[in-house]
């Protein structure tokens, strides 16, 4: 079903349109949820709470693209999650790509006013916008859908050594980026 | 801002990166076909030009049917456009087909061209040209470099927990970050295996409580392969471990050396800041100022 279609069975506020969202969209939802809690049950909670959240949002929203829609509740779910049960358990990977981001503003201090919501998300979609495409997909693999290094290396047909060291890169770059814009001093 | 802030403002970047990115794995796949396609056409257009270019050089008016492969006639109709590919050399009598295997040779670059099969299978060693004979085989008396586990664990366990025997050793040995001995052993160590070549060496550190945490590390010529033995840490519950990475780099700062081993190819400034920052992905393998 196309996701006008089933973006309208919410509006219509019709019981199929979370059948139809799972049916299209769980196993997305489910694997970012699992890089970052780490276990298929808390995933699966993740999942289920994004439908809850899906359906209390639409209406009155209308998304553009439902995916990306979709999948930043779900990544936000599972952050969330993820600090709720820091105490009692831990994800490696997930704790890895934390600490790869802590490395990017380790030393610094942010100007208060340059993070405000919403101005550091457009700083990031400037810095994006200028990264040839390998290394910007590479980086939104990584610190968005918070996929490990060895599913980026399947993903994009290149060594995981490759891997590792463009992410260092770019984070580099990103630091630097984040320092000229003024965010970070 | 902490890295979590930073990545939760990762979260509201622009839909069309997102969607770039989920897209990505069936162009590429696509692209890499493609590619790689290509290449290999492009490799056996070339092969076979090359060849079919060497064989119209020396083509004579009863050279055989047009063929792109080399092909083998026999010996018995006496002709001399014969031409072997691999596979059949090794069936080849004498059969005085020199024009053929000469051809042949020249199309696979063999240096040797009055060898033909046949010469090479009555080959003995009189028949060593005269500059070869006399010279001795250059010995070769390293020991071959193979990784283990096994046999490095139960090397590193008969290790003495003893400081003044460890002392005694061929390992380098650090005590507190200060070199105590093997430093050439381990300089020798840095040298080959950044020049690519295998090497091992021992690394001995030691605990506040003065334990002993014994390393052996093996460089295969491609991987760093650590096995360390912390069973003599009485407050250490790790154990053996065993770990490997594609690279090592040393950076040396106010007399201090730290040396480090990663899975990312760095260069320059960038394995300073790899090794002075954290949350990078580098283990630190062993730091150390020279007495």
């Amino acid at each position: 079903m196309e996701d006008s279609q089933i973006i309208e069975l919410y509006w219509q506020r019709s019981e199929s349109a979370i059948a139809e969202t799972a049916k299209k969209y769980g196993k997305l939802c489910r694997h970012i949820a699992m890089n970052i809690v780490g276990n298929l049950s808390d995933a699966e909670e993740c999942e289920n709470d994004t439908y809850v959240a899906t359906w209390n949002a639409i209406p009155p929203t209308r998304p553009n693209v439902f995916s990306a829609f979709l999948t930043k509740i779900v990544r936000n779910i599972a952050l969330n999650r993820y600090e709720y049960n820091k105490a009692q358990k831990r994800n490696n990977e997930f704790d890895l790509v934390l600490d790869e981001l802590e490395g990017c503003v380790a030393g610094k201090d942010t100007v208060e006013s340059a993070y405000e919501e919403g101005v550091l998300a457009s700083i990031l979609d400037e810095f994006l916008e200028q990264l040839p495409k390998e290394k910007r997909v590479m980086f939104v693999r990584r610190y968005w859908y918070s996929d490990t290094v060895k599913d980026i290396s399947k993903r994009m047909q290149i060594s995981e050594s490759k891997v590792k060291t463009t992410l260092f890169r770019v984070r580099n770059e990103l630091q630097d980026f984040l320092t000229a814009r003024g965010v970070m001093v | 801002m902490t890295g979590k802030d930073l990545f939760r403002e990762v979260g509201n970047i622009n839909e069309k990166y997102i969607t770039e990115a989920e897209a990505t794995k069936k162009s590429i796949i696509h692209n890499v076909a493609f590619r790689r396609g290509i290449g290999t056409a492009a490799c056996l257009v070339l092969c076979v030009g090359i060849f079919a270019i060497t064989r119209t050089g020396n083509k004579s008016a009863d050279a055989p049917a047009a063929d792109s492969t080399p092909h083998y006639d026999s010996a018995a109709d006496g002709t001399n456009n014969v031409h072997m590919n691999m596979a059949e050399q090794d069936a080849v009598t004498d059969t005085g087909n020199s024009n053929g295997w000469e051809e042949f040779l020249d199309f696979i670059g063999d240096s040797e061209k009055s060898e033909s099969p046949a010469e090479r299978e009555n080959y003995t060693p009189s028949n060593t040209p005269e500059e070869v004979v006399g010279e001795e085989p250059e010995f070769n008396d390293r020991e071959e470099i193979v990784y283990d586990y096994q046999l490095l664990t139960q090397r590193l366990q008969s290790y003495s927990n003893e400081y003044e025997e460890l002392l005694k050793t061929d390992a380098f040995v650090v005590v507190h970050g200060t070199i105590k001995t093997g430093g050439d052993t381990w300089a020798s160590f840095l040298e080959d295996s950044q020049s690519g070549i295998a090497a091992k060496v021992d690394l001995i550190e030691f605990t506040e409580e003065g334990d002993a945490i014994i390393s052996a590390i093996v460089y295969d010529g491609e991987t760093y392969h650590i096995v360390m033995d912390c069973t003599r840490d009485a407050w250490g519950k790790t154990g053996i471990v065993e770990y490997e990475y594609k690279y090592l780099y040393t950076d040396t700062q106010d007399g201090r050396t730290d040396v480090v081993l990663s899975d990312m190819e760095l260069e320059g400034e960038e394995i300073q800041k790899a090794i002075r920052t954290d949350g990078f992905d580098i283990h630190y393998l062993v730091q150390y100022i020279e007495e």
